[in-house]
């Protein structure tokens, strides 16, 4: 349904309950006061509670006495001005459910018709304002109740002692502490409103907690709205201290007796609320209470001391007020202990096996990480071979990564679920499966990354981009949005190079992109334990390390989050009831914030990252197309920025050839991926073992995906009734099509790109998200489903597959992404010692790019050029490298042979294997070079031997 | 963005001061956490904090998420302008991501008013 949100204010219904004729004046007052109001209550239902004497009475007497009342009150006694208009409808019912308060605020629930019910108490009066005040609110469809301020009403003097901050005790509430409008956790009971839809989702309100006639209130209030609000999703409950209340307190309430057992009983039906919404915790006393005690005590003290003994008495009561809630509180507690959870609730007996069991995970993870810690300690990374970091990592290393995929297996399926320390092992799978590197290492990983931060810190200490048209990075000048950003980051941060944080851009990047990723997973489903298996199997099939400090990386967050926002604040409501929840309505300022919001990130994306911008226009267009995304205009929007940006900043550096800006479009930085997907033309046999592993892997992912999908339709309809399974399953391929969507709509780029590897995985990076959704859902299809001892023994079968698969595609091409200190050092020894315009000549630009100053050198790579002088190098070295580096071209050169290009030469097969070192030979044995540098990893080799280098 | 405030929210002392607060700290040397953590945290949290703040019905992590975003896209595009004018510093780009953080702190009230005014227009009378 698209139905226009903010249209109209909906309609309130009042419920006023009374149990005793003694209460009749009250009563009378009560519904006068309802039907005084500056804006009509559609329905006024007055229900009696197991008296019939009064019902009796109440369907003689109460519109004539009403009419009499208003008749009396003409100039207002409470109220400075009563307008006279029309009421709805009064009806009188008795109390159809179990005696008490509860059962007769559900007898009014089910009678009321209109959306939002207010409940009043019988002794209580309603300022003339007070439904005008509470129905706007509701109005923003994440509100699910409003509130108002409870104002003491004393028949009798109020007593001195009667401290100010335990005005709750009669009923009021702590109004004076909330000016504003806030977002509260419960509202006073005496003065309450709740969406109808809600109340009835969340089962009304519970007898066992309610108050009785004979017993002393109880905070049925507090359960509720615990329910209400964990009813629905990111739903709110507002205070509205506007809106007011006058709530009579009586001669019995002020005495001494009152206070202390309403105290008592305080603290004991907090235990009850908490214990019947155990999954969701309850603090021991109202928040604002924990700071009044304290706040009303030592105010008292003061005063006292200034002999004021009035105030000292106050804070004995306070502090006897404070013993006697604690007192109810423990003895609460003890109770939930003995006697078993009434029914609705999780029973003490599960609560505490269930405790049992979750130490179990809780031991897990801190064990993982340290049996991980120790493994880091025993790795030596010059043994490493072809296959990559896998080689080299101990026993250990895969004992503390299966305890993990155990403990999270196991935390995950298990009810009810511990969402920090799932959490917790969220973090702890990035931290060993992307920290490892980093920690190992000590070095920068992938040679691109080394080249952004090149970038970086050009801008940061130059204050623009390198517009020489030289640049061996200038492909990065036309969006420089990404570098700009860590520019600033790292100048204003004080850091001397973006180097400081630049090698945990990995373990960064799986982090933050988990924030979106859930709130688009929340979308579309209620169980939070597939939302968690959507995050673990994203976090096990992103293998393939586009996750470095890079533009793709941090607009790949971007990405998500436009799309978040999208699915929830622009799509389609229904005016009513639960599906109207967190609209946006389509005009007016927060629109314009949310879509100003949109707008800065589309520049952002548009100026750091082209193929991720034009990823997300085919993705908006698609939900705008479905109509999941009720606005048209922000994909074209994107579009404009994306082609505006290519046309007018991008045109200067491509000179205006488009064959140039598709070409770049498809390989943005060509040298970053080029291991992606191995081309398997000459490899050694290790890296096309590899690629051959991550395309399977692949392949296996989005099998997963697929199995998931059409499980998911298969079960629905076997759970629902039998007449309308096709409806069920349809309607969840509706309810799933927007995932579906997202997950295709970075295949248009093969028909924009070619058939590459890196391409491909490109288009399988921004699918993941999704697909990992489909994935998950293989284990928890329904929330009923998945509830089995098998499902996390299957989780732990399809996560030690994913893991083995991640851990070779991932950690295959380290031999090539790996550079050491040594190689390192290399690079910073030809940085100090190059004079400015030399020629820096290596096989391939595979290296770690520690060049402060890239910008004075030429760069050369011999073993990039065309197959034929490829060729002619390896037969020719001396003659061919000699003339590259000749002196006529330029003044000094270098050659630059390291480890991790030879590598990079064997696993691509551009050059047979052990040709660096042949050629290496070969020019030594010449006469005519001679080593200008040498270390375990690399050499520098120069055209006639220079005095300045020596040999470490 | 769905705030639902009769009565504005003031503006917070902490947020309003924050991006100074980093600014002033770019006078240390470089290489202290002294430095490094408030400008950091500020750039990383500080304009989107001051947003998150006025919409309601966020749960945490998503204000988080949101904060995060709307951040670092400020500073990227604030740091972009200054490159691209040929005026990019340090400190000039922090003063005007900080001049932003107090202008939405500080408007914010104003902002409120607006929504509400736009949500009272339907409510029959």
């Amino acid at each position: 349904v698209n139905v226009d949100p903010g249209a109209e204010s909906p309609a309130c219904a009042v419920v006023i309950c009374s149990h005793t004729e003694e209460r009749w004046d009250m009563l009378v007052r009560a519904v006068s006061s309802i039907c005084s109001q500056t804006i009509p209550a559609q329905e006024i239902l007055v229900v009696i509670d197991n008296c019939p004497p009064l019902l009796a009475i109440a369907r003689r007497n109460l519109s004539a006495a009403v009419a009499a009342q208003k008749a009396r009150w003409g100039g207002g006694p409470g109220f400075d001005q009563l307008i006279d208009c029309a009421y709805g409808p009064l009806t009188i019912v008795p109390n159809h459910e179990r005696p008490g308060l509860s059962g007769a605020r559900n007898t009014g629930l089910a009678a009321a018709r209109a959306e939002v019910l207010a409940f009043l108490d019988d002794d209580a009066v309603a300022a003339p304002d007070w439904i005008e005040r509470l129905v706007p609110l509701y109005d923003d469809p994440i509100v699910v109740g409003v509130g108002g301020q409870v104002v003491p009403d004393w028949e009798v003097v109020r007593p001195a002692w009667f401290p100010a901050d335990f005005d709750w005790v009669v009923g009021s509430s702590n109004g004076p502490m909330l000016r504003s409008v806030q977002s509260v956790r419960t509202l006073p009971g005496a003065n309450m409103s709740f969406r109808k839809s809600v109340l009835v989702d969340a089962g009304g309100f519970r007898s066992e907690s309610g108050r009785t006639q004979d017993g002393p209130p109880r905070s049925e209030e507090t359960d509720l709205c615990v329910r209400a609000t964990a009813a629905v999703d990111g739903s709110v409950l507002l205070y509205e201290p506007n809106a007011r209340v006058l709530h009579t307190v009586t001669r019995q309430q002020t005495t001494w007796g009152y206070f202390r057992s309403r105290c008592f009983d305080e603290g004991l039906s907090k235990t009850i609320a908490s214990r019947a919404n155990n999954h969701h915790r309850l603090p021991a006393s109202e928040p604002s209470l924990a700071l009044a005690i304290p706040r009303g005590f030592t105010t008292s003290i003061v005063e006292g001391l200034r002999g004021k003994p009035r105030r000292a008495t106050g804070a004995a009561a306070a502090l006897a007020g404070a013993a006697a809630m604690s007192a109810g509180y423990l003895v609460g507690q003890c109770r939930n202990l003995v006697t078993p959870a009434p029914s609705g609730a999780v029973s003490d007996e599960a609560t505490r096996s269930s405790a049992r069991v979750t130490l179990l995970p809780l031991v897990a993870l801190p064990l993982a990480l340290a049996i991980w810690q120790l493994s880091l300690m025993h790795v030596d990374l010059r043994h490493m071979t072809d296959l990559g970091l896998i080689t080299v990592l101990p026993v250990s290393f895969w004992v503390g990564l299966s305890i993990l995929t155990l403990g999270f297996c196991y935390a995950v399926s298990h009810t009810p679920l511990n969402r920090l320390l799932v959490f917790g092992y969220l973090l702890a799978l990035i931290g060993v499966i992307h920290g490892t590197p980093v920690i190992l290492y000590g070095t920068l990983r992938y040679s691109s990354a080394w080249r952004h931060v090149a970038v970086v810190d050009y801008i940061a200490r130059h204050g623009r981009i390198n517009s020489n048209a030289h640049d061996q990075l200038s492909t990065f000048r036309a969006w420089p949005g990404f570098y700009a950003l860590n520019a600033l980051l790292t100048q204003a941060s004080g850091f001397t190079s973006s180097l400081s944080y630049a090698s945990w851009g990995p373990p960064i990047a799986n982090l933050i992109v988990l924030g979106p990723l859930a709130m688009i997973v929340k979308r579309f489903t209620a169980d939070r334990r597939l939302m968690w298996a959507t995050l673990w199997v994203f976090l096990l099939a992103n293998w393939v390390g586009q996750d470095y400090f890079s533009p793709q990386a941090y607009t790949y967050f971007l990405y998500l989050t436009v799309l978040a926002i999208c699915l929830r604040w622009y799509r389609p409501v229904a005016r009513r009831g639960l599906e109207a929840l967190d609209a946006v309505s389509r005009t007016g300022p927060a629109r314009l914030a949310t879509t100003g919001i949109l707008v800065a990130l589309f520049a952002v994306i548009t100026t750091s990252h082209p193929l991720t911008a034009l990823i997300l226009v085919v993705a908006l267009t698609a939900l705008a197309a479905i109509r999941r995304c009720t606005s048209r205009v922000l994909p074209a929007i994107l579009l404009v920025f994306t082609l505006g940006w290519l046309l007018i900043a991008a045109r200067s550096f491509f000179a205006g050839n488009v064959h140039t800006i598709l070409a770049f479009i498809r390989r943005p930085d060509a040298k970053t991926n080029a291991s992606a997907f191995v081309s398997l033309v000459h490899p050694s046999a290790g890296p096309a073992f590899v690629a051959r592993i991550s395309r399977a892997f692949s392949a296996l992912v989005w099998g997963l995906a697929m199995v998931g999908m059409l499980n998911t339709a298969q079960l629905e309809p076997a759970q629902a009734a039998p007449t309308d399974g096709l409806r069920r399953s349809r309607e969840d391929l509706r309810r799933h099509l927007p995932l579906l969507l997202l997950a295709l709509s970075p295949l248009p780029l093969i028909v924009a790109g070619n058939f590459s590897g890196e391409m491909l995985s490109r288009i399988y990076l921004f699918s993941l998200p999704f697909v990992a959704f489909f994935a998950a859902t293989l284990f928890f299809p329904t929330p009923r489903a998945g509830r089995s001892r098998l499902t996390p023994v299957v989780l732990v079968a399809v996560s030690v597959v994913l893991l083995a698969g991640l851990l070779v595609s991932n950690y295959g091409k380290e031999q090539i992404n790996y550079f050491s200190p040594a190689e390192v050092a290399a690079s910073r020894w030809l940085d100090n010692h190059a004079p400015a315009g030399s020629l820096i000549l290596a096989a391939t630009s595979n290296l770690p790019f520690a060049f402060t100053h890239y910008e004075a050198y030429d760069f050369e790579w011999f073993g990039l050029q065309d197959v034929g002088t490829r060729r002619a190098i390896l037969e020719d070295p001396v003659g061919h490298l000699g003339s590259i580096m000749a002196p006529a071209n330029h003044r000094t050169a270098y050659l630059l042979l390291t480890r991790s290009q030879a590598a990079e030469i064997d696993a691509t097969g551009l050059m047979p294997p052990g040709s660096l070192t042949q050629v290496e030979h070969a020019l030594l044995r010449s006469g005519r070079f001679g080593v200008a540098y040498q270390s375990e990893d690399a050499v520098i080799i120069t055209l006639q031997p220079t005095p300045a280098g020596t040999v470490p | 963005m769905t705030p639902t405030r009769t009565s504005p929210m003031p503006p917070s002392i902490l947020l309003t001061l924050s991006g100074w607060v980093a600014l002033a700290a770019t006078r240390l040397p470089g290489g202290s956490a002294v430095r490094a953590v408030p400008v950091t945290l500020f750039l990383l949290l500080g304009p989107g904090a001051a947003v998150v703040r006025r919409w309601l019905g966020l749960d945490l992590w998503e204000k988080v998420v949101i904060a995060v975003a709307v951040s670092t896209a400020a500073a990227a595009l604030v740091s972009e302008a200054l490159v691209l004018t040929g005026s990019w510093s340090s400190t000039r780009a922090l003063a005007v991501l900080a001049a932003l953080t107090t202008a939405t702190e500080l408007g914010g009230p104003l902002f409120d008013k607006a929504k509400h005014r736009d949500r009272v227009k339907g409510i029959p009378k």
